[in-house]
Protein backbone atom coordinates (compact mmCIF):
# COMPACT_ATOMS: atom_id res chain seq x y z
CA UNK A 1 0.00 0.00 0.00
CA UNK A 2 1.19 3.69 -0.59
CA UNK A 3 2.37 4.72 2.34
CA UNK A 4 2.27 8.88 1.50
CA UNK A 5 -1.03 10.04 1.14
CA UNK A 6 -1.77 12.94 -1.07
CA UNK A 7 -3.66 15.53 0.39
CA UNK A 8 -5.39 17.94 -1.62
CA UNK A 9 -6.93 21.41 -1.67
CA UNK A 10 -9.33 21.15 -4.38
CA UNK A 11 -10.64 24.65 -3.91
CA UNK A 12 -8.54 25.77 -7.31
CA UNK A 13 -7.39 24.29 -10.38
CA UNK A 14 -9.65 21.01 -9.28
CA UNK A 15 -9.43 19.66 -12.98
CA UNK A 16 -5.65 19.62 -12.50
CA UNK A 17 -5.40 17.96 -9.82
CA UNK A 18 -8.12 15.32 -10.03
CA UNK A 19 -5.86 14.69 -13.08
CA UNK A 20 -2.99 14.41 -10.94
CA UNK A 21 -5.28 12.10 -8.63
CA UNK A 22 -6.25 9.92 -11.51
CA UNK A 23 -2.83 9.23 -12.27
CA UNK A 24 -1.73 8.25 -8.99
CA UNK A 25 -4.23 6.44 -7.67
CA UNK A 26 -6.02 5.21 -11.01
CA UNK A 27 -4.03 2.00 -11.39
CA UNK A 28 -4.65 0.42 -7.93
CA UNK A 29 -8.19 1.77 -7.51
CA UNK A 30 -8.66 -0.34 -10.85
CA UNK A 31 -7.06 -3.68 -9.44
CA UNK A 32 -9.82 -2.66 -5.99
CA UNK A 33 -12.61 -2.52 -8.72
CA UNK A 34 -11.73 -5.32 -10.03
CA UNK A 35 -10.90 -7.41 -7.49
CA UNK A 36 -14.78 -6.97 -5.66
CA UNK A 37 -16.31 -6.93 -9.23
CA UNK A 38 -14.14 -9.65 -10.95
CA UNK A 39 -15.11 -8.45 -14.56
CA UNK A 40 -13.27 -5.87 -15.95
CA UNK A 41 -15.30 -3.94 -18.06
CA UNK A 42 -17.34 -3.15 -14.98
CA UNK A 43 -14.36 -1.83 -12.85
CA UNK A 44 -13.32 0.74 -15.67
CA UNK A 45 -16.86 1.89 -15.51
CA UNK A 46 -16.59 1.87 -11.74
CA UNK A 47 -13.14 3.69 -11.51
CA UNK A 48 -14.62 6.08 -14.08
CA UNK A 49 -18.16 6.79 -11.43
CA UNK A 50 -15.64 6.97 -8.83
CA UNK A 51 -13.51 10.15 -10.28
CA UNK A 52 -16.26 11.87 -11.34
CA UNK A 53 -17.93 11.35 -7.97
CA UNK A 54 -14.65 12.40 -6.56
CA UNK A 55 -14.88 15.73 -8.39
CA UNK A 56 -18.04 16.82 -7.99
CA UNK A 57 -18.47 15.60 -4.11
CA UNK A 58 -14.90 17.60 -3.72
CA UNK A 59 -16.54 19.78 -1.16
CA UNK A 60 -17.64 16.83 1.03
CA UNK A 61 -13.72 16.01 1.04
CA UNK A 62 -11.66 17.57 4.11
CA UNK A 63 -9.01 19.34 3.47
CA UNK A 64 -5.48 18.09 4.71
CA UNK A 65 -7.02 14.44 5.55
CA UNK A 66 -5.83 11.39 3.92
CA UNK A 67 -7.38 11.31 0.30
CA UNK A 68 -6.94 7.35 -0.07
CA UNK A 69 -9.72 6.33 2.36
CA UNK A 70 -11.90 8.57 0.94
CA UNK A 71 -11.30 7.82 -2.85
CA UNK A 72 -11.73 3.83 -2.10
CA UNK A 73 -14.50 4.47 0.13
CA UNK A 74 -16.26 6.33 -3.31
CA UNK A 75 -14.89 3.47 -5.58
CA UNK A 76 -16.35 0.98 -2.39
CA UNK A 77 -20.08 2.00 -2.95
CA UNK A 78 -19.43 2.39 -6.97
CA UNK A 79 -18.79 -0.84 -7.22
CA UNK A 80 -21.30 -2.51 -4.94
CA UNK A 81 -23.97 -0.35 -6.28
CA UNK A 82 -22.88 -2.29 -9.82
CA UNK A 83 -23.40 -5.29 -7.77
CA UNK A 84 -26.39 -4.68 -6.74
CA UNK A 85 -27.50 -3.99 -10.31
CA UNK A 86 -26.30 -7.43 -11.73
CA UNK A 87 -29.53 -8.44 -9.44
CA UNK A 88 -31.54 -7.73 -13.05
CA UNK A 89 -29.99 -10.59 -14.32
CA UNK A 90 -32.31 -12.23 -12.02
CA UNK A 91 -35.54 -11.26 -13.29
CA UNK A 92 -34.53 -11.66 -16.59
CA UNK A 93 -32.67 -15.23 -16.81
CA UNK A 94 -32.75 -15.46 -20.75
CA UNK A 95 -30.59 -12.20 -20.87
CA UNK A 96 -28.69 -13.00 -17.98
CA UNK A 97 -24.70 -12.14 -17.87
CA UNK A 98 -23.21 -15.14 -18.90
CA UNK A 99 -20.42 -16.80 -16.87
CA UNK A 100 -17.83 -15.96 -19.72
CA UNK A 101 -18.85 -11.75 -19.16
CA UNK A 102 -17.35 -12.31 -15.72
CA UNK A 103 -14.28 -14.54 -16.38
CA UNK A 104 -12.52 -11.72 -17.81
CA UNK A 105 -8.33 -12.02 -17.11
CA UNK A 106 -9.83 -13.74 -13.83
CA UNK A 107 -8.77 -17.51 -14.24
CA UNK A 108 -11.85 -19.58 -14.26
CA UNK A 109 -10.90 -21.51 -10.75
CA UNK A 110 -9.96 -18.20 -9.23
CA UNK A 111 -13.42 -16.51 -10.27
CA UNK A 112 -15.17 -19.78 -9.07
CA UNK A 113 -13.32 -19.30 -5.35
CA UNK A 114 -13.90 -15.23 -5.45
CA UNK A 115 -17.34 -15.68 -6.00
CA UNK A 116 -18.00 -17.90 -2.88
CA UNK A 117 -17.65 -14.23 -0.99
CA UNK A 118 -19.99 -11.15 -1.36
CA UNK A 119 -18.65 -8.27 -3.12
CA UNK A 120 -17.86 -6.76 0.31
CA UNK A 121 -16.17 -9.67 1.53
CA UNK A 122 -14.28 -9.56 -1.73
CA UNK A 123 -13.33 -6.05 -0.82
CA UNK A 124 -11.98 -6.69 2.65
CA UNK A 125 -10.11 -8.99 2.01
CA UNK A 126 -8.20 -7.41 -1.13
CA UNK A 127 -7.80 -4.29 1.27
CA UNK A 128 -6.37 -6.13 3.58
CA UNK A 129 -3.86 -8.17 1.96
CA UNK A 130 -3.21 -6.78 -1.10
CA UNK A 131 -3.06 -3.18 0.23
CA UNK A 132 -1.90 -3.55 3.63
CA UNK A 133 -4.78 -1.56 5.34
CA UNK A 134 -5.22 -1.24 9.06
CA UNK A 135 -8.47 -2.67 10.15
CA UNK A 136 -9.54 1.41 11.36
CA UNK A 137 -8.46 2.50 7.60
CA UNK A 138 -11.06 -0.42 6.33
CA UNK A 139 -13.17 0.83 8.89
CA UNK A 140 -13.30 4.32 7.14
CA UNK A 141 -14.19 2.52 3.71
CA UNK A 142 -16.88 0.25 4.71
CA UNK A 143 -18.08 2.28 7.15
CA UNK A 144 -18.68 -0.59 9.70
CA UNK A 145 -16.35 -0.84 12.78
CA UNK A 146 -13.17 -1.96 13.04
CA UNK A 147 -14.13 -4.88 15.45
CA UNK A 148 -16.59 -6.25 13.34
CA UNK A 149 -14.39 -5.74 9.99
CA UNK A 150 -11.59 -8.33 11.64
CA UNK A 151 -14.67 -10.65 12.65
CA UNK A 152 -15.63 -10.48 9.27
CA UNK A 153 -12.17 -10.76 7.35
CA UNK A 154 -11.38 -13.73 9.51
CA UNK A 155 -14.68 -15.70 8.53
CA UNK A 156 -14.09 -14.40 4.93
CA UNK A 157 -10.40 -15.10 4.60
CA UNK A 158 -11.09 -18.81 6.25
CA UNK A 159 -13.81 -19.28 3.21
CA UNK A 160 -11.36 -17.68 0.61
CA UNK A 161 -8.34 -19.59 1.48
CA UNK A 162 -10.14 -23.19 1.41
CA UNK A 163 -11.66 -22.93 -1.93
CA UNK A 164 -8.68 -21.83 -3.11
CA UNK A 165 -6.91 -25.22 -1.39
CA UNK A 166 -9.39 -27.30 -2.57
CA UNK A 167 -8.64 -26.04 -6.75
CA UNK A 168 -4.74 -25.86 -5.84
CA UNK A 169 -3.47 -28.03 -3.82
CA UNK A 170 -0.05 -27.38 -4.37
CA UNK A 171 -1.05 -23.90 -2.51
CA UNK A 172 -0.96 -26.41 0.72
CA UNK A 173 2.38 -28.59 -0.74
CA UNK A 174 4.22 -25.37 -0.78
CA UNK A 175 2.98 -24.35 2.72
CA UNK A 176 4.08 -27.94 3.83
CA UNK A 177 7.71 -27.46 2.50
CA UNK B 1 0.47 -6.81 8.35
CA UNK B 2 2.33 -10.42 9.04
CA UNK B 3 0.80 -13.15 6.66
CA UNK B 4 -0.19 -16.46 7.62
CA UNK B 5 -0.57 -19.38 5.09
CA UNK B 6 -3.86 -18.57 4.41
CA UNK B 7 -2.56 -14.97 3.45
CA UNK B 8 -0.05 -15.81 1.42
CA UNK B 9 -2.39 -18.46 -0.52
CA UNK B 10 -4.51 -15.27 -1.22
CA UNK B 11 -1.95 -13.26 -2.32
CA UNK B 12 -0.72 -15.71 -4.66
CA UNK B 13 -4.00 -15.90 -5.92
CA UNK B 14 -4.44 -12.38 -6.34
CA UNK B 15 -1.10 -12.23 -8.22
CA UNK B 16 -2.59 -14.67 -10.49
CA UNK B 17 -4.81 -11.69 -11.70
CA UNK B 18 -4.52 -10.01 -14.55
CA UNK B 19 -5.92 -6.25 -14.85
CA UNK B 20 -4.57 -4.40 -17.96
CA UNK B 21 -3.67 -1.07 -17.32
CA UNK B 22 -6.47 1.90 -18.52
CA UNK B 23 -6.13 5.43 -18.71
CA UNK B 24 -9.45 6.69 -17.31
CA UNK B 25 -8.57 10.80 -17.32
CA UNK B 26 -9.60 11.25 -20.74
CA UNK B 27 -13.09 10.28 -20.30
CA UNK B 28 -13.75 11.72 -16.65
CA UNK B 29 -12.55 14.92 -17.52
CA UNK B 30 -14.84 14.85 -20.47
CA UNK B 31 -17.84 14.11 -18.55
CA UNK B 32 -16.43 16.63 -15.79
CA UNK B 33 -16.18 19.33 -18.57
CA UNK B 34 -18.97 22.88 -17.78
CA UNK B 35 -20.66 21.74 -21.39
CA UNK B 36 -21.63 18.56 -20.39
CA UNK B 37 -21.97 20.19 -16.68
CA UNK B 38 -24.43 22.94 -18.03
CA UNK B 39 -26.81 20.44 -18.85
CA UNK B 40 -27.11 19.17 -15.53
CA UNK B 41 -27.68 22.70 -14.15
CA UNK B 42 -30.40 23.64 -16.75
CA UNK B 43 -32.66 20.74 -15.69
CA UNK B 44 -32.26 21.50 -12.39
CA UNK B 45 -33.03 25.06 -12.82
CA UNK B 46 -36.08 23.98 -14.70
CA UNK B 47 -37.32 21.35 -12.17
CA UNK B 48 -37.59 23.96 -9.44
CA UNK B 49 -39.41 26.34 -11.72
CA UNK B 50 -42.18 23.79 -11.99
CA UNK B 51 -42.70 24.58 -8.87
CA UNK B 52 -43.83 28.01 -9.20
CA UNK B 53 -45.15 27.90 -11.89
CA UNK B 54 -47.87 25.20 -10.70
CA UNK B 55 -48.06 28.15 -7.99
CA UNK B 56 -49.15 30.54 -10.54
CA UNK B 57 -51.72 28.12 -12.13
CA UNK B 58 -53.06 26.92 -8.89
CA UNK B 59 -53.95 30.63 -8.41
CA UNK B 60 -55.56 31.09 -11.29
CA UNK B 61 -53.08 33.17 -13.42
CA UNK B 62 -52.87 30.51 -15.94
CA UNK B 63 -54.26 32.32 -18.71
CA UNK B 64 -51.87 35.08 -18.93
CA UNK B 65 -50.14 34.70 -21.89
CA UNK B 66 -46.12 35.76 -20.68
CA UNK B 67 -43.88 35.04 -18.42
CA UNK B 68 -40.72 35.84 -16.83
CA UNK B 69 -38.03 34.94 -14.84
CA UNK B 70 -36.75 35.89 -11.38
CA UNK B 71 -33.79 34.86 -9.38
CA UNK B 72 -33.42 34.87 -4.95
CA UNK B 73 -32.84 38.43 -5.40
CA UNK B 74 -35.47 39.50 -6.88
CA UNK B 75 -33.70 41.02 -10.19
CA UNK B 76 -35.49 39.79 -13.58
CA UNK B 77 -32.98 37.35 -15.80
CA UNK B 78 -35.35 36.76 -18.72
CA UNK B 79 -38.48 36.19 -20.07
CA UNK B 80 -40.55 33.83 -22.32
CA UNK B 81 -43.29 31.12 -22.47
CA UNK B 82 -42.89 28.42 -19.49
CA UNK B 83 -39.98 26.46 -19.27
CA UNK B 84 -40.64 22.96 -17.97
CA UNK B 85 -41.93 19.66 -18.83
CA UNK B 86 -45.77 19.61 -18.59
CA UNK B 87 -47.51 17.78 -16.14
CA UNK B 88 -50.13 15.13 -16.97
CA UNK B 89 -52.30 14.49 -14.05
CA UNK B 90 -53.28 10.90 -13.72
CA UNK B 91 -57.35 10.45 -13.53
CA UNK B 92 -58.28 10.61 -9.66
CA UNK B 93 -54.85 12.36 -8.57
CA UNK B 94 -55.66 15.99 -10.36
CA UNK B 95 -55.03 17.63 -7.44
CA UNK B 96 -51.62 16.36 -7.27
CA UNK B 97 -49.11 19.46 -8.12
CA UNK B 98 -45.75 17.41 -8.93
CA UNK B 99 -47.07 13.55 -8.90
CA UNK B 100 -47.14 11.08 -10.69
CA UNK B 101 -45.96 11.59 -14.29
CA UNK B 102 -43.62 14.53 -15.94
CA UNK B 103 -43.67 13.82 -19.48
CA UNK B 104 -40.76 15.46 -21.60
CA UNK B 105 -41.84 15.14 -24.50
CA UNK B 106 -45.40 15.41 -26.11
CA UNK B 107 -46.98 12.45 -27.26
CA UNK B 108 -49.65 11.98 -29.97
CA UNK B 109 -51.02 8.50 -29.32
CA UNK B 110 -53.74 8.56 -26.71
CA UNK B 111 -53.27 4.60 -26.45
CA UNK B 112 -49.47 5.40 -25.01
CA UNK B 113 -51.12 7.85 -22.74
CA UNK B 114 -53.69 6.17 -21.91
CA UNK B 115 -51.49 2.61 -21.01
CA UNK B 116 -49.30 5.12 -19.42
CA UNK B 117 -51.40 6.04 -16.81
CA UNK B 118 -53.01 2.40 -16.38
CA UNK B 119 -49.33 1.00 -15.87
CA UNK B 120 -48.78 4.30 -13.13
CA UNK B 121 -52.41 3.93 -11.66
CA UNK B 122 -51.59 -0.51 -11.49
CA UNK B 123 -48.57 -0.01 -9.29
CA UNK B 124 -49.44 2.85 -7.46
CA UNK B 125 -50.52 1.10 -4.50
CA UNK B 126 -47.77 -0.11 -3.85
CA UNK B 127 -46.03 2.60 -1.94
CA UNK B 128 -42.60 1.72 -2.03
CA UNK B 129 -41.90 1.48 -5.75
CA UNK B 130 -41.23 4.04 -8.12
CA UNK B 131 -42.08 4.04 -12.20
CA UNK B 132 -40.20 5.08 -14.99
CA UNK B 133 -41.05 5.49 -17.96
CA UNK B 134 -39.21 5.58 -21.14
CA UNK B 135 -39.84 7.87 -24.20
CA UNK B 136 -38.28 5.83 -26.80
CA UNK B 137 -36.81 9.20 -28.35
CA UNK B 138 -34.33 10.28 -25.43
CA UNK B 139 -36.76 11.68 -23.16
CA UNK B 140 -38.40 10.00 -19.77
CA UNK B 141 -40.69 9.93 -17.72
CA UNK B 142 -40.57 9.34 -13.61
CA UNK B 143 -43.53 8.86 -11.53
CA UNK B 144 -43.05 8.07 -7.36
CA UNK B 145 -45.26 6.54 -5.42
CA UNK B 146 -43.13 6.49 -2.36
CA UNK B 147 -44.83 9.07 -1.20
CA UNK B 148 -47.70 10.44 1.01
CA UNK B 149 -50.46 11.77 0.29
CA UNK B 150 -52.89 13.02 2.97
CA UNK B 151 -55.72 15.03 4.78
CA UNK B 152 -54.85 13.55 8.16
CA UNK B 153 -52.67 16.14 9.69
CA UNK B 154 -51.23 13.60 11.98
CA UNK B 155 -49.56 11.00 9.02
CA UNK B 156 -47.51 14.35 8.57
CA UNK B 157 -46.77 15.20 11.72
CA UNK B 158 -46.28 11.65 12.79
CA UNK B 159 -43.42 11.49 9.53
CA UNK B 160 -42.19 15.44 10.64
CA UNK B 161 -41.57 13.71 13.94
CA UNK B 162 -38.92 10.67 13.43
CA UNK B 163 -37.58 13.01 10.53
CA UNK B 164 -34.71 15.08 11.07
CA UNK B 165 -35.56 16.77 8.25
CA UNK B 166 -34.24 20.47 7.40
CA UNK B 167 -37.91 20.71 5.68
CA UNK B 168 -40.26 21.79 9.01
CA UNK B 169 -44.05 22.69 9.06
CA UNK B 170 -45.65 26.30 10.00
CA UNK B 171 -46.60 26.63 13.47
CA UNK B 172 -48.26 29.86 12.43
CA UNK B 173 -51.63 29.77 10.27
CA UNK B 174 -53.71 32.66 10.10
CA UNK B 175 -57.23 32.20 12.07
CA UNK B 176 -59.77 30.77 10.22
CA UNK B 177 -57.35 28.45 8.02
CA UNK B 178 -57.39 24.71 9.16
CA UNK B 179 -54.98 21.46 7.27
CA UNK B 180 -56.88 20.50 4.27
CA UNK B 181 -54.45 18.04 2.54
CA UNK B 182 -50.63 17.42 2.81
CA UNK B 183 -48.34 15.85 0.37
CA UNK B 184 -44.59 14.36 1.68
CA UNK B 185 -42.04 12.55 -1.15
CA UNK B 186 -38.95 11.40 0.18
CA UNK B 187 -35.36 11.95 -1.32
CA UNK B 188 -33.28 8.14 -1.91
CA UNK B 189 -30.26 8.20 0.40
CA UNK B 190 -26.83 7.88 -2.24
CA UNK B 191 -25.82 4.37 -0.36
CA UNK B 192 -29.27 2.71 -1.06
CA UNK B 193 -30.33 2.72 -4.75
CA UNK B 194 -33.53 1.51 -5.38
CA UNK B 195 -33.89 -1.77 -7.22
CA UNK B 196 -35.40 -2.67 -10.34
CA UNK B 197 -37.78 -5.05 -10.08
CA UNK B 198 -40.08 -5.27 -13.44
CA UNK B 199 -39.15 -4.13 -17.11
CA UNK B 200 -41.56 -4.49 -20.10
CA UNK B 201 -41.61 -3.21 -23.35
CA UNK B 202 -44.63 -1.73 -25.17
CA UNK B 203 -45.21 0.54 -27.85
CA UNK B 204 -41.16 0.97 -28.20
CA UNK B 205 -40.99 2.27 -24.84
CA UNK B 206 -39.49 0.49 -21.73
CA UNK B 207 -41.14 0.66 -18.58
CA UNK B 208 -39.68 0.11 -15.35
CA UNK B 209 -40.85 -0.71 -11.59
CA UNK B 210 -38.15 -0.03 -8.49
CA UNK B 211 -38.09 -0.93 -5.36
CA UNK B 212 -37.14 1.57 -2.44
CA UNK B 213 -34.41 0.17 0.37
CA UNK B 214 -36.25 0.24 3.76
CA UNK B 215 -35.70 3.23 5.54
CA UNK B 216 -36.25 5.82 2.23
CA UNK B 217 -39.12 7.19 4.69
CA UNK B 218 -36.63 8.83 6.85
CA UNK B 219 -35.26 11.51 4.51
CA UNK B 220 -37.93 13.96 3.71
CA UNK B 221 -37.01 15.52 0.25
CA UNK B 222 -40.43 17.65 -1.07
CA UNK B 223 -43.18 18.66 1.67
CA UNK B 224 -46.37 20.67 0.72
CA UNK B 225 -49.19 21.36 3.20
CA UNK B 226 -52.49 23.22 1.65
CA UNK B 227 -54.70 25.11 4.49
CA UNK B 228 -58.09 26.54 4.05
CA UNK B 229 -60.93 28.23 5.34
CA UNK B 230 -64.92 28.11 5.12
CA UNK B 231 -65.17 30.26 1.88
CA UNK B 232 -62.48 28.41 0.09
CA UNK B 233 -59.30 30.70 0.64
CA UNK B 234 -56.02 28.54 0.60
CA UNK B 235 -53.02 28.90 1.77
CA UNK B 236 -50.34 26.69 0.15
CA UNK B 237 -47.02 25.99 2.13
CA UNK B 238 -44.29 24.19 -0.42
CA UNK B 239 -40.75 23.18 0.88
CA UNK B 240 -38.02 21.59 -1.38
CA UNK B 241 -34.64 20.54 -0.65
CA UNK B 242 -32.54 21.53 -3.77
CA UNK B 243 -29.10 20.86 -5.65
CA UNK B 244 -29.36 24.69 -6.39
CA UNK B 245 -27.41 27.37 -4.73
CA UNK B 246 -29.11 30.62 -4.58
CA UNK B 247 -27.16 31.73 -7.75
CA UNK B 248 -28.59 29.02 -10.14
CA UNK B 249 -31.80 29.19 -9.10
CA UNK B 250 -34.82 30.77 -10.81
CA UNK B 251 -38.69 31.07 -10.26
CA UNK B 252 -40.97 31.97 -13.09
CA UNK B 253 -43.79 34.04 -12.83
CA UNK B 254 -46.39 35.77 -14.93
CA UNK B 255 -45.63 38.94 -16.86
CA UNK B 256 -47.34 41.28 -13.91
CA UNK B 257 -45.78 39.82 -11.40
CA UNK B 258 -43.35 42.58 -9.47
CA UNK B 259 -40.83 41.18 -6.82
CA UNK B 260 -39.64 42.73 -3.35
CA UNK B 261 -36.87 41.25 -1.14
CA UNK B 262 -37.82 40.46 1.85
CA UNK B 263 -36.30 39.61 5.40
CA UNK B 264 -37.14 36.05 7.26
CA UNK B 265 -34.43 35.39 10.38
CA UNK B 266 -34.44 31.54 9.52
CA UNK B 267 -33.70 31.39 5.70
CA UNK B 268 -30.69 33.27 3.50
CA UNK B 269 -33.10 35.12 1.17
CA UNK B 270 -36.28 35.54 0.53
CA UNK B 271 -38.64 37.58 -2.21
CA UNK B 272 -42.45 38.17 -2.82
CA UNK B 273 -43.57 38.09 -5.79
CA UNK B 274 -47.04 39.48 -6.27
CA UNK B 275 -49.40 41.64 -8.62
CA UNK B 276 -49.05 44.84 -8.20
CA UNK B 277 -52.62 45.86 -9.53
CA UNK B 278 -54.03 42.72 -7.67
CA UNK B 279 -55.66 41.84 -10.89
CA UNK B 280 -54.61 38.56 -10.53
CA UNK B 281 -54.05 36.52 -7.61
CA UNK B 282 -50.64 35.94 -7.54
CA UNK B 283 -49.02 36.32 -4.33
CA UNK B 284 -46.01 34.11 -3.02
CA UNK B 285 -43.27 34.23 -0.78
CA UNK B 286 -40.36 32.10 -1.65
CA UNK B 287 -37.20 31.94 0.61
CA UNK B 288 -34.07 30.09 0.27
CA UNK B 289 -31.22 28.77 2.66
CA UNK B 290 -28.35 26.55 2.52
CA UNK B 291 -27.88 23.56 4.74
CA UNK B 292 -25.25 21.31 5.39
CA UNK B 293 -25.29 18.69 1.96
CA UNK B 294 -27.11 15.62 1.61
CA UNK B 295 -25.49 12.58 -1.02
CA UNK B 296 -29.14 11.78 -2.69
CA UNK B 297 -29.90 10.07 -5.55
CA UNK B 298 -31.33 12.26 -8.45
CA UNK B 299 -34.93 10.40 -10.24
CA UNK B 300 -35.50 13.10 -11.92
CA UNK B 301 -32.05 13.36 -14.22
CA UNK B 302 -31.46 9.71 -14.89
CA UNK B 303 -30.60 8.73 -18.21
CA UNK B 304 -31.00 5.78 -19.95
CA UNK B 305 -28.24 3.00 -20.39
CA UNK B 306 -27.81 -0.70 -22.18
CA UNK B 307 -26.24 -3.39 -21.08
CA UNK B 308 -25.43 -5.42 -24.34
CA UNK B 309 -24.94 -9.13 -23.90
CA UNK B 310 -24.68 -11.73 -26.87
CA UNK B 311 -28.10 -11.44 -28.22
CA UNK B 312 -29.94 -9.11 -26.63
CA UNK B 313 -30.13 -6.43 -24.13
CA UNK B 314 -31.05 -5.70 -20.41
CA UNK B 315 -31.77 -1.89 -19.59
CA UNK B 316 -31.85 0.10 -16.81
CA UNK B 317 -31.98 3.77 -15.86
CA UNK B 318 -28.55 4.93 -14.65
CA UNK B 319 -29.43 7.13 -11.63
CA UNK B 320 -27.55 9.87 -11.12
CA UNK B 321 -26.03 11.04 -7.69
CA UNK B 322 -27.19 14.48 -6.54
CA UNK B 323 -25.76 16.78 -4.08
CA UNK B 324 -28.96 18.51 -1.47
CA UNK B 325 -27.23 21.36 -0.52
CA UNK B 326 -30.44 23.81 0.22
CA UNK B 327 -34.44 24.17 0.62
CA UNK B 328 -36.62 26.60 -0.98
CA UNK B 329 -39.88 27.04 0.75
CA UNK B 330 -42.57 28.80 -1.07
CA UNK B 331 -45.71 30.22 0.50
CA UNK B 332 -48.70 31.08 -2.01
CA UNK B 333 -52.30 32.72 -0.97
CA UNK B 334 -55.02 33.71 -2.61
CA UNK B 335 -56.63 36.27 -0.01
CA UNK B 336 -53.58 36.79 2.94
CA UNK B 337 -51.92 40.16 2.91
CA UNK B 338 -47.85 40.28 2.79
CA UNK B 339 -48.03 40.95 6.37
CA UNK B 340 -49.91 37.53 7.34
CA UNK B 341 -47.75 35.33 4.74
CA UNK B 342 -44.50 36.99 6.49
CA UNK B 343 -45.65 35.55 9.63
CA UNK B 344 -46.67 32.01 8.17
CA UNK B 345 -43.15 32.16 6.94
CA UNK B 346 -41.46 33.27 9.62
CA UNK B 347 -43.19 30.47 11.99
CA UNK B 348 -41.35 28.08 9.79
CA UNK B 349 -38.65 27.25 11.24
Amino acid sequence: MEKTEMTYDFTTDSEQKLEAIMKKYGPALLRYCHSILCNYHDAQDALQATFIKAYYKKASFKEGSALSPWLYRIAYTTSMDILRKRKFATFFPSVGLQEKECQDYIPEKILSALLKLSGADRALVYGRIMEERSYDELALIHKISATALRKRYERARKKLAGALKEDYPYYTKTEET
Amino acid sequence: MNKNSDDKIIYDMYNKIDTPDYDVSKEVLEKISPKYHSKVVLKRILIVSIIICLCVVALGAARLLGWQNFNLYGEKTGSGSPIGPAITPVPGHEDDSLIPIHETPPYENPEIIEYNNQFSLEHADDEVRIIMIDHGNGGYGSGSDSGIRTDDFSTITDIMRINKSPLKLPSYIPEGYSFARGNVDFYIDEDSPPELIFTEEKYGHVYFIYKLQEGYKENIYFLKTTYTNKKGNRIDCFSIITSTTVDNTEYQASEIAVTKSIEISTFDYGIWIYDKQKTYNLNTIILHKKIPQIDSIDLSNSVLTSIHLKNSSVQEMEFENMMLISVDCIISSDTLDVEELIKVAESIN
